[in-house]
């Protein structure tokens, strides 16, 4: 079968990773020269290849100087292949255009370094196969799924900090402006806090969140001990069925809501929201948290019984220590989970006092308001989770982990 | 130091009748055994005791006062566990001061008993190491040490050392059985290691199945097991066991072609013969009590287990000898019993003599 020779392989990862990189570089290129640039697929499927091979034959002599020169001769290849224009932007060439072009030298080369690792030229074996394939899918969904994660941040940063006359000359020109003057960079973010309230919003937006994790854990540690250790009536039935919350979607409960709380004068208030949340947050508190302490050993439990504790001191004294992990787990979702609610948000509130961020977002959304204030809203929203979350990171994964184990 | 009284305890797990109407005395000072095979209810006994388990039926008495409504703090027993239980996130002495510190004793006086207790338990150069930086049998001392600290009326162990392996379990055997002859509290032990059951008890109970079977001295389990289950629980090697049957006073046993013996037993009910390994005695053929053929020998150093076929398929007996005596393989070999040292058994496994 030829799909088993080194040489195929080569081949087809050579051209793989010259096209996708020059995909990438010419959207890169786009973004941020803010030029008008194409891809040019043939030519850099050729180069590819031809660099593969030569690197497949000449694997053995591999030396920094060997992977400079490979760089420098694809970067010679790609000019004289696409005939001193790489991005077909019919004009002389400039420098951005030549550093493009040797980034995309520069990534093509490493992939096709990593990927072709110990691949020779002739039949290969199974396990040789099987590594290259999996290297391969792996390496590209890995790119894949960074650009995609990181693509619309970067576009959203960018457009927050551009001001309205470069946006309206060219709205895909997403380099940064040369401007040194801080005040004129982020004029966008100056504007929402002075004009826009977004001081108001984001203290809402902390204070809901933090009541709301606060409120959530404080009934389901117990809860979610009680349903881990205590035997009563109708358990099984109750711990079951407390997911089970998640069934209904949000948009039923919020038009019976809607009329109950406007009736109760709930409605514009935090209160009321802060009455939501906890009730669609705690449900799923409760499941991982039960997860967790069922993985804590029960002797520990009676052993504390025998010491002399109460239930009540054994949660405090025993089981929040031991289950620190899965309580800042839980504690980081939930805020999550209030941060970026917006449906019952934008049905409740209607005061510019109470709005919560994402509320306060969607408040901006008309023609009146410039496009990069609103990216500077998105990015303030994102920000304060993202900072703890990366913060907090470390406990979540073993929170999760170890919950998991047995649920 | 107390008398411990068990009333006619019941305990159901659903549907599962897991203890059965036991009755117990537990004498002031004395060490008390609970063995049995596994999921018997030993551990359900002992958690029931300390009140870790509410029971259906029955009462428990703590120095003749009824406890049995009472929270575990309160009956004032201390309880070792089978996997250590120690408080993962307190340093040791933290764990074996937790339950005075609970009850507001003062400072000073905490650091004095946890010096003590430590002191004892040769742990003193550990008090600020974590359980997870110790070793088994250094998490077990601290385990002990937790239970003594608040000088109770009863110690509970459930199996403390079967997580160790088998020298350090000698070697905290020991230290057990020390520390029960300096304090003299009463002590309930779990345990299904029948070595550990005949070396520290007092008292050994037998447990099957949810129900007492015997009450006794070691000595008395082991020369009057009072049925077929306590005689094979019982010592090592298992005792011999055989299906037998009486012809005019002679007992034989029973195959395809029933085998003679010289065994002499006037009672009809008889249906099963045990004797000890250690009580049969090589002889000469002619005074033999059952004639065999030795088929292979276990050589122990301190020992042998000889394997003798007696005509019964698949049973062979095992006899214990010193090390030294030369038995010929698959040659005629004379055994001898005496009388008092068998064992009869009737049709439901009770024993007759
Ligand atoms: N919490 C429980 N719920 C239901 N059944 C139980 C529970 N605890 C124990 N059992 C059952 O009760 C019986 C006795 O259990 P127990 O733990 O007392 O046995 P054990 O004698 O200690 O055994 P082992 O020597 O293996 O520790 C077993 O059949 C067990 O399945
Ligand atoms: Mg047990």
């Amino acid at each position: 079968m030829f799909w088993k020779y080194g040489l195929f392989c080569s081949i087809l990862t050579g051209s793989i990773w010259g096209l996708f990189w020059q995909i990438i570089c010419t959207m890169i290129g786009i973004l941020t020269i803010g030029e008008k640039l194409y891809v040019n697929v043939v030519p850099f499927l050729i180069v590819g290849s031809l660099i593969s091979v030569i690197y497949v034959f000449l694997q053995n002599k591999i030396s920094i100087k060997f992977h400079l020169l490979s760089i420098i001769f694809m970067v010679l290849l790609i000019y004289s292949f696409t005939f001193g224009d790489p991005f077909l932007q019919k004009k002389t060439n400039s420098i951005s255009t030549f550093l493009l072009v040797v980034i995309n030298s520069f990534f093509t080369w490493i992939s096709i370094y990593l990927s072709l690792k110990q691949i020779n030229i002739g039949k290969l074996s199974r396990y040789n196969l099987e590594k290259f394939y999996l290297r391969l899918l792996w390496g590209l969904g890995l790119i894949i799924l960074i650009l995609i994660t990181l693509l619309p941040f970067y576009i959203m940063i960018m457009t927050s900090l551009k001001n309205q006359q470069s946006l309206i000359l060219n709205p895909l020109d997403l380099s940064l402006n040369s401007t040194s003057d801080l005040n004129v960079l982020f004029s966008s973010y100056i504007e929402l806090f002075t004009n826009f309230n977004f001081h108001i919003f984001l203290f809402n937006s902390f204070l809901v969140s933090i009541i709301t994790v606060f409120v959530t854990l404080f009934f389901s540690i117990p809860g979610a001990y009680a349903l881990s250790r205590l035997r009563f009536p109708a358990k099984e039935w109750f711990s079951g069925s407390v997911i089970l919350i998640y069934l209904i979607p949000s948009i039923v409960l919020v038009i019976p809501l809607y009329a109950v709380f406007s009736q109760l004068g709930l409605r514009n208030s935090l209160f009321g929201l802060l009455i939501v949340y906890p009730a669609t947050t705690i449900p799923v508190a409760l499941y991982m948290l039960r997860g967790y302490f069922n993985s804590l050993s029960k002797e520990i439990d009676d052993a504390a019984i025998m010491d002399g504790l109460s239930r009540f001191q054994i949660i405090i004294k025993i089981a929040m220590p031991l289950s620190k992990p899965a309580i800042v787990s839980v504690a980081l979702y939930v805020f999550m989970i209030a941060w970026n609610e917006f449906l019952f948000a934008f049905m409740f509130l209607d005061d510019t006092d109470l709005f919560t961020l994402s509320r306060g977002i969607v408040s901006l959304n008309s023609s009146e308001i410039p496009q990069q204030h609103l990216m500077a809203g998105a990015v303030i929203a994102t920000l304060p989770v993202m900072v703890i979350f990366l913060y907090l990171e470390k406990f979540l994964i073993s929170g999760l982990s170890s919950g998991g184990v047995k649920g | 130091m107390a008398s411990i009284k068990l009333n006619n305890i019941s305990k159901w797990f659903g549907e599962n009748h897991v203890i059965k109407d036991i009755n117990l005395n537990i004498i002031d000072g004395e060490f008390i055994v609970l063995v049995g095979p596994s999921g018997c209810g030993k551990s359900t006994l002992l958690r029931i005791i300390s009140g870790l388990e509410d029971l259906e039926s029955g009462k428990i008495l703590i120095e003749n006062k009824d406890v049995t409504d009472k929270i575990p703090s309160d009956r004032k027993l201390s309880m070792v566990f089978q996997s250590y239980a120690l408080y993962p996130h307190m340093n040791v002495f933290e764990n074996i001061g937790f339950a005075l510190k609970t009850s507001g004793i003062n400072k000073e006086i905490l650091t004095q008993k946890v010096n003590q207790v430590a002191e004892t338990l040769k742990l003193k150069l550990l008090l600020n190491r974590l359980p997870k930086e110790l070793s088994g049998g250094q998490k077990q001392r601290v385990a002990i040490g937790r239970a003594i600290i608040r000088e109770p009326k009863a110690f509970l162990f459930d199996e403390p050392l079967s997580n160790l392996d088998a020298s350090l379990r000698i070697e905290m055997r020991l230290e057990i059985s020390r520390l029960h002859k300096k304090l003299g509290i009463t002590t309930i032990y779990v345990t299904h290691d029948q070595v550990e059951a005949m070396t520290l008890a007092n008292r050994i109970v037998v447990i099957n199945e949810g129900k007492i079977i015997q009450v006794g001295t070691p000595k008395e389990l082991y020369n009057r097991p009072k049925n077929l289950f306590v005689a094979k629980f019982i010592g090592t090697p298992k005792m011999n066991v055989l299906e037998c049957t009486t012809i005019n006073g002679n007992v034989y046993f029973i195959d395809k072609i029933n085998k003679k013996t010289n065994i002499r037993c006037n009672n009809k009910d008889i249906q099963k013969i045990g004797f000890r390994a250690e009580k049969i005695i090589i002889c000469e053929t002619k005074k033999a009590s059952f004639i065999g053929y030795a088929k292979f020998i276990e050589y122990l150093g301190a020992e042998q287990f000889i394997y003798v076929d007696v005509g019964v398929k698949e049973n062979f007996v095992i006899v214990k000898e010193k090390p030294d005596i030369k038995v010929p393989l698959n040659q005629k070999l004379g055994l001898k019993i005496s009388q008092k040292d068998i064992h009869f058994f009737s049709k439901n496994d009770t024993r007759l003599n």
